[in-house]
């Protein structure tokens, strides 16, 4: 009898305790939010006796059907990222979903100063993917969300997948809260981040910014971003045009569809450290205007894939330049290779000045091995 | 209960909260070696199984208390099992305090810990209180219903793993590597509920094969878990996180199903064997010392060995207190589990010497 008491009282306890009594919510009181965007306050102000430092913007789309707007965009602004969300409770009168984020944009001026601040924030909040996007963008980010693209259902599911598929359809990095966390910890490593623009009514890519640890210090355009890309050997499939010239007169003009892959290997005499970086291109020829039938001209084909090879090593060779040169960081995560090998020595000085002393090689080997339905 | 049993329950007393956090303390000081020193600090708990076996073996028609009682006397020897008790009750209020709280942080943070806390006792003393067999079966159970989850670390590993987090081996130095693999060897503690579990096994002569085999099907795992988590996160960024292998979960959007971290925390919230096991064991001792009728009193001193530990869990403040106190609590855990067999070795000794002089 005792035991079956006791049966019971546990049952009852754990659907009572177990069922979330405490954080059961209606799912129709909560606001799904899919995108949200910050930086820093502009205005000023004292909150609580503190001075404002964040502005937190959120897009939800509207899931009520009988309403005119189909996205509600709200702005807070805070002593903190997460202390911006007291604002909240004002003008919202749901309560937010944090875990359904897919997207955080953080305006240029709060990539200046450092993302580590409000990474905090997000990387403490067990309810948030840490596999939400990434992006910077010119000028303030909040700014952007009031964009609203015409053939899409929200600006958030647009983001989204524009970050989310740019990689099957260029050589552009998709960097994650959990990428730029651990490029920004992680000593011989600096991460990138993809910078959004506004460009007449619609939001598009522009280019890759270089980060130092978390502070963003330069950017490359969507023409550095390929070689970057390619160097930092992020795993992609895109289009790359060629142009072949003989004796000064042009004699093809084409585009492969590749992937990309990369091999490293570091050797050191003694201080000097040099790296040859092999990057390998694999896929098909879609498109060249010479009419010449490849079987019947076999060299033809060695020829496309001798030009893209050069293309692309001269950009490579041109950015790890402008990188030892200008940038000064290590953004195209090879400093990972000499750790591999002498950790304990390079650990603590990676971060400082190896970049620019190493010697940096690059060769290109490009495969062609389909030629689409012509030959 | 069979040899096979016990494996089992070796098993899940050894993996419950720890497996969440083991990549932390592993890489604190050897860095990229962390598995290294994982792999290493799993000899502690075979050393402590060998050193109950050839003591068990010396004994094989007594229990502990029996045991306990002949070696040292009738108070020492009582005063060594309620030592042992005490230890064990320890041991399960450490368990549910550190499941409640990362349960609150992950899937329930209104819940007050109490409630939680008091959940996870009163499943554990239902648990327990069905004997060692039911209890060892349910290990076994829950060691299937476990296993695929062991498979979630493939997609981590293909997508955003660095191997080069991992090199160069052997670099962070003898000494790093060894002062991880005594911290690690501390999360392989508890094994000392074997003084206790192994008279109850009817085939006392698979003992060892069986613990063996299941100290090897915790270790391997925790080496990988801890591998794959240095190669995800590289061994500075993982001392932040208080579970490493949710935040590895956490960092990749699986396909489908996505937040893998909660769905395996939904699963992990009947882990906590080890709080039913260290339950059982320090019950049936108690009801044994005391001389008490199981049937009849042997829920009764589990409802009180339950309550202890209850509100010896309430202790800690937060969870900063419940990982302090965690830590040192975990350095019992050697203490005892090499103490007590090398203890009663030694009296074991005197006691044949003292014989055969008469």
């Amino acid at each position: 009898m005792f035991k079956k008491i006791s049966l019971i009282l546990i049952i009852l306890t754990a659907i009572t305790t177990g069922s979330g009594c405490w954080d059961a919510q209606d799912i129709a009181e909560r606001s799904v939010v899919v995108l949200g965007a910050v930086d820093l306050n502009q205005e000023g102000g004292i909150q609580f006796g503190k001075p404002v430092q964040y502005d937190a913007t959120i897009l939800m789309p509207n899931l009520y059907t009988d309403t005119a707007e189909k996205v509600r965009i709200a702005r807070v602004s805070g002593v903190s990222l997460s202390g911006s969300r007291d604002q909240r409770a004002y003008i919202n009168p749901q309560t937010i979903l944090t875990s359904m984020i897919r997207v955080y944009l953080f305006g240029e001026s709060m990539s200046i100063s450092g993302l580590a601040p409000v990474l905090d924030s997000l990387l403490r909040n067990p309810l948030l993917s840490n596999s939400v996007y990434m992006a910077t963008t010119e000028g303030q980010a909040g700014d952007m969300i009031t964009v609203q693209p015409p053939d899409f259902p929200d600006l958030g599911i647009y983001i989204i997948d524009l970050l989310r598929k740019v990689n099957d359809k260029s050589f552009f990095p998709v960097i994650t809260l959990h990428d730029f966390r651990v490029q920004s910890a992680s000593p011989g490593k600096n991460p990138v981040l993809p910078i959004l623009r506004v460009d007449a009514g619609e939001v598009k890519i522009s280019g890759l910014g270089i980060f130092r640890k978390d502070k963003l210090i330069d950017r490359v355009g969507l023409d550095g971003a390929r070689p970057l890309t390619l160097l930092r050997g992020v795993k992609c499939k895109g289009y790359i045009p060629f142009v072949i010239t003989r004796e000064g007169e042009e004699v093809d003009r084409g585009t492969v569809f590749v992937g990309n892959g990369r091999k490293v290997r570091v050797e050191r005499q003694g201080d000097q450290y040099t790296f040859n970086i092999t990057i390998t291109l694999k896929g098909q020829l879609i498109e060249h205007e010479n009419p010449v039938i490849l079987t019947r001209n076999r060299e033809f084909l060695s020829m496309i894939e001798a030009q893209v090879a050069a293309d692309i090593e001269s950009e490579c060779q041109t950015l790890i330049d402008t990188m030892q040169e200008e940038f000064k960081v290590d953004c195209i995560d090879i400093s990972k290779y000499a750790l591999a090998k002498w950790r304990s020595e390079l650990e603590d000085t990676v971060d400082e000045g190896f970049i620019e002393r190493a010697n940096i090689n690059v060769d290109v080997k490009v495969h062609i091995g389909n030629t689409g339905d012509l030959i | 209960m069979t040899s096979k049993q016990i494996g089992f329950m070796i098993l899940g007393t050894l993996v419950g909260i720890n497996f969440l956090t083991i990549p932390r303390t592993a890489s604190e000081w050897a860095q990229q070696d962390a598995w290294i020193a994982v792999l290493i600090g799993a000899l502690l708990p075979l050393v402590v199984l060998v050193l109950i076996e050839r003591l068990g073996r010396q004994f094989p028609e007594m229990d502990f208390i029996q045991m306990s009682q002949f070696l040292f006397g009738k108070i020492a020897g009582s005063v060594l099992v309620i030592l042992l008790c005490f230890h064990m009750i320890i041991g399960v209020a450490r368990e549910i305090a550190r499941f409640a709280y990362v349960e609150s942080t992950f899937l329930l943070p209104a819940t007050p810990i109490w409630a939680i806390s008091l959940l996870i006792l009163l499943v554990s003393l239902y648990v327990a209180g069905q004997g060692a067999q039911v209890v060892a079966r349910i290990n076994e159970l829950l060691f299937y219903l476990y296993l695929p989850a062991f498979f979630l670390i493939v997609y981590p590993l293909m997508t955003v793993a660095d191997y080069t987090y991992l090199l160069p081996v052997g670099g962070s130095g003898i000494g790093s590597i060894a002062r991880s693999a005594f911290d690690v060897s501390l999360y392989f503690g508890r094994m000392e509920f074997l003084m206790v579990a192994y008279f109850m096994v009817t085939r006392k002569d698979e003992v060892l094969k069986a613990g063996a085999v299941a100290l090897v099907a915790v270790a391997v795992p925790y080496m990988l878990f801890t591998a794959v988590c240095v190669m995800v996160f590289g061994a500075e960024d993982l001392q932040d996180q208080i579970t490493p292998i949710l935040a590895m979960f956490k960092s990749v959007a699986y396909p489908i199903l996505e937040r893998m971290d909660l769905l395996f925390m939904v699963a992990w919230s009947v882990a906590f064997r080890p709080a039913f096991n260290l339950l059982c064991m320090s019950g049936y001792s108690l009801t044994r010392l005391l001389n008490l009728q199981k049937r009849k009193h042997y829920l009764m001193i589990l409802t009180v060995s339950g309550t202890a530990a209850y509100l010896l869990s309430s202790i800690p403040r937060n969870i900063v207190d419940v990982i302090i106190y965690s830590n040192w609590q975990g350095f019992t855990h050697p203490i005892v589990g090499l103490g007590y067999p090398l203890l009663y070795h030694l009296a074991a000794r005197i006691r044949g010497g003292q014989k055969q002089n008469v």
